[in-house]
């Protein structure tokens, strides 16, 4: 994920900033169970899907 | 018994700032209301609205005054209805604010992103040979 950050930088994302390992397993800690169950329903329902290694050209 | 609460008082004309006192007349009062008119920006004044007798109750006009005025007063004495004030620190920027309809977005993509890489991963490792090849 930082390695992904470095090349695409997020600065708008909260998280976008982190950069040890340790930030980021701190904030999934704070997440609530239902967000971690179902991420899906926390979006705006007009946004298009977003297609996460395909943003990130991690698939070619 | 209700706890004593100070409210910072509006920016208002010095007439709104004394007491009328006993002896104040109609026109008094008429000054009072249309410099709150005034002060709050209200879309007409007092002393425009035309007269009626109080047996004919209020027109459209005059309570939709009273109802401006109201809330315009809610607005700054009433905590519940007031203004929200900046906090202390450091202003939110954008990546921090949380949106009030979707409060946990930054949080639920955090979530897609790491269950996105682990999938990758696990494709790969299943595509990924599990013995050496053997030479002869």
């Amino acid at each position: 994920m930082i390695k992904i950050l470095k090349v695409n930088p997020a600065p708008l994302w909260r998280y976008g900033k982190y950069r040890k390992v340790s930030a980021f397993q701190q904030a999934w800690k704070d997440i609530p169970k239902d967000v971690l169950n179902n991420p899906n329903s926390y979006f705006p329902v007009h946004l298009p899907q977003w297609d996460f290694p395909k943003m990130t050209s991690l698939t070619s | 018994m209700a706890k004593t609460k100070s409210v910072p008082l509006p920016d208002y004309p010095s007439i709104l700032l004394f007491p009328l006192g006993s002896s104040w007349r109609g026109s008094d009062m008429d000054k009072c209301l249309d410099a709150l008119a005034d002060h709050y920006k209200l879309d007409m004044r007092f002393s425009e609205l035309p007269v009626t007798g109080l047996s004919n109750g209020f027109s459209d006009k005059e309570s939709e005054l009273w109802f401006n005025l109201a809330w315009a007063l809610m607005r700054d004495f009433v905590p519940a209805f007031g203004k929200e004030r900046p906090r202390a620190g450091t202003p939110q920027q954008e990546h921090t604010k949380i949106e009030p309809m979707f409060p946990h977005a930054h949080e639920a993509r955090l979530v897609q992103i790491v269950g996105a890489l682990r999938r990758m991963r696990s494709d790969r490792d299943c595509l990924r040979p599990t013995q050496p090849p053997t030479t002869k």
